[in-house]
Order: C-alpha cells, then structure tokens, then sequence
C-alpha cells in the first residue's frame, strides 16, 4: 500500500505537509481484537503499534522492542 | 436582486453561523456579515450573489428551510461519532512513547463539515496534531460489492450438507459477478447456479488451486454465460471446512488511493499544527498483497486467511 501512496503522492502538493503516513491493518479484526498500527518510511520499518482491546500491548521502534 | 430565500424554522439566537457550518451541505460562500432585516431574519449573500433568509436554527437538530419556495429539510451535524474512532483514540494513546496519552482531544469535524478528523493538543508543551483516517479498499466500489456478495453468495457457506470430510474447499467468486443483475430474480438463479455446481462437484476438485467454469443459464433477461470459479482444495484432518469468498479482478489499487489522496490531504494539509499524520486502514487484504509480507500478529494471520 505505501508503494502506491508514494507513488500517486508525488501528485500531490499537500503531501510534503504530512509528516507520517501510518497504515492500520484491521484485517480479521472483531470488536475487542487484535490491530496494529505501522510506520514505514521509504519501505522501511520504523515503528508499529499492537494493540488487543484498545489497549496497547507492544510497541516498536527501529525493529527494536519498547519495554512496556 | 434576491434570488434564493431560505427559511430556518427554530429558535432565534445566536447559533446562526453554526447553522451556516453544520446543516447546510454544500456549504455556501457568504459576505462576511449577514445584515438584520426588520422583521428580526438575517439576510446573506453568497458568492453567486444570491441571497439567503435566515430565522435561525438549533445548533445540533435539523432544520426546516424554505428554498426558492420550496420546503426542505436539512441534515444535522456533518459527522457524528463513528466506530473507526476508537483506533484513533487507541493511536493517540500510544503515539510518541504515550506522551499524548493525556492530549485535549478535538473532534473537529463533529464541528465543522471538512475538517480533519482529529485535532490532539499535548499538555506539556501545547503542541498540536492533526490526524486523519481513511480506510483504503482493496479495489474500486469494494463495500458495494461486498455488500451484494454478503446477500448472496456468502450464505452458500451455511449449507453443511456440501462439507466434505477432511478437505477444506475455498471458492473463489469473481468479484463484481452480481454487478449488472440488479433484479433480484437474476441474481437467485445465478447464486443458486453455483450454489448446485459446488453441490455436483465438490468431491471431484483436484488437489491446490484450479480453475472451473460454472455454466450460467436461465437468468433472466440475459444471455447464457460462465463464471470463472478459483477453487483450493486443501487436506484438513479431522475437519471438513467449506468458505466462499470472492476473488479481486483487474488491479484498480492505484485508483483506490489516488481517490482517498485527492480526499484527505487537502483538509489534512490545510489544518495548522505542528504535526500531521495520516492513517490509511487495510480491513482486507487481497491475493496479491497476501503475497508481500505483512506484520501481523501471528493470532491474526489465521483468519486472515480467509478474507480475500
């Protein structure tokens, strides 16, 4: 997805206002479930978000794990 | 010359320039200041150089206008609470190592039709940002077609009588196959069609992934034709599982994305804060992105599975 968003973005002036760009993968997800939030910059991993029940369980940075 | 009247029944108050912004879509372009007729209304030019009459509304209910003569009821606020906000919430909440866990949360176009979504406010340093959401579909018109597939051929899989022990068969529809059957008619006799096919051939499917014609007669109104079913018969031990899911045909993701772009930027650009983000949510994953990888939870893969 980020592939296209890069490449239809550069069609728009407004993308160089946006600072992240985050993809949330809700696929399979039922109320109370698992989804994850993921931030890749240049199809490069940065960070991702976990999350089960709306809380936050993991949290990630440069591939490294964030003690939570 | 007045060419356009509009009549707000309701209260008179204060409210009016929130009427402007909450009940009025397309929102007009008005003069800066309205001007006070003597009977007590607000009359307002638009940049046609129309006018507008206003008695007034209630800031949050509907209102009840006449429009060139012409009665008329407006919808109320532009956005009301939606379920996608609860991951909004949830991003926040974890967003820079939870340091806006605490933020001032500002709905903003619960308030005004066009705004971003949301507009968070960090308490230790008053820094603002500004986030938007859109759910990217896997194909162009993917909800509509979901919808129909849902009535149709989604409820073939309650039929048990067409399990067969030990092997898991995944049918694969085109999607799109009830665009163009819009009579209700029709789309019974095709979806009983391959409803009888999968019946009379379930247990003669070849090992992995094939394609079958199904034959389609008997619609009405239409020609005979055939719908290409993608069929995977895999082993399952112990089990028998029958899923019926639809199939991505053509590849219009570029379209999908130009069009939510063209959407969300604009607003989400033109909204002053120190920091913008844009969330785009995958709810299903297609057969060819099921081949990049993905980062799910590895209790979410199994049921991912299946949503093509």
């Amino acid at each position: 997805m980020l592939d296209e968003v890069a490449k239809q973005g550069v069609a728009f002036v407004q993308m160089s206002a946006i600072d992240e760009v985050w993809i949330l993968e809700t696929i399979g997800y039922q109320p109370g479930g698992y989804f994850l939030f993921e931030l890749l910059i240049d199809g490069k991993h940065v960070a991702d978000l976990t999350f089960n029940g709306g809380i936050c369980t993991g949290r990630s940075k440069d591939g490294m794990p964030v003690p939570m | 010359m007045v060419s356009r009247v509009v009549r707000f029944d309701g209260p008179r108050g204060k409210s009016l320039y929130a009427a402007y912004a909450l009940e009025i879509r397309p929102l007009p372009r008005f003069s800066l200041e309205p001007k006070l007729t003597l009977g007590g209304s607000f009359l307002q030019r638009d940049s046609r150089g129309g006018w507008w009459e206003f008695l007034s509304s209630d800031r949050f209910n509907s209102a009840c206008a006449w429009e060139n003569n012409g009665r008329r009821w407006y919808d109320p606020l532009p956005t009301k609470p939606r379920p996608e906000d609860m991951f909004i919430e949830a991003f926040l909440s974890a967003y820079e190592d939870l340091t806006w866990a605490d933020a001032d949360k500002d709905w903003f176009d619960r308030r005004i039709d066009g705004a971003v979504e949301m507009l968070a406010t960090r308490k230790s340093d008053r820094k603002t940002l500004a986030i938007e959401h859109t759910v990217i579909e896997p194909f162009v018109k993917e909800k509509e077609d979901f919808a129909f597939f849902q009535q149709a051929f989604l409820k073939i899989e309650d039929d048990k009588s067409l399990v067969v022990p030990d092997r898991w068969i995944q049918v694969f529809i085109p999607a799109g196959t009830l665009h163009g059957h819009r009579k209700a008619a029709a789309r019974e006799v095709i979806v009983k069609v391959v409803h009888e096919w999968i019946r009379a051939n379930r247990l003669n499917l070849r090992d992995g992934e094939h394609d079958y014609l199904c034959a389609v007669a008997g619609v009405p109104g239409t020609a005979d034709f055939e719908i290409k079913l993608t069929i995977k018969d895999t082993p399952l031990a112990k089990h028998g599982q029958l899923n019926v899911r639809r199939q991505q045909v053509g590849n219009d993701f570029g379209d999908v994305v130009k069009k939510a772009l063209c959407k969300k930027l604009p607003k989400l650009a033109r909204q002053k804060a120190d920091k913008h983000v844009l969330i785009l949510e995958r709810q299903h994953i297609t057969s060819a992105q099921s081949k990049c990888s993905m980062r799910l939870p590895s209790r979410v893969l199994p049921s991912c599975r299946c949503q093509r």
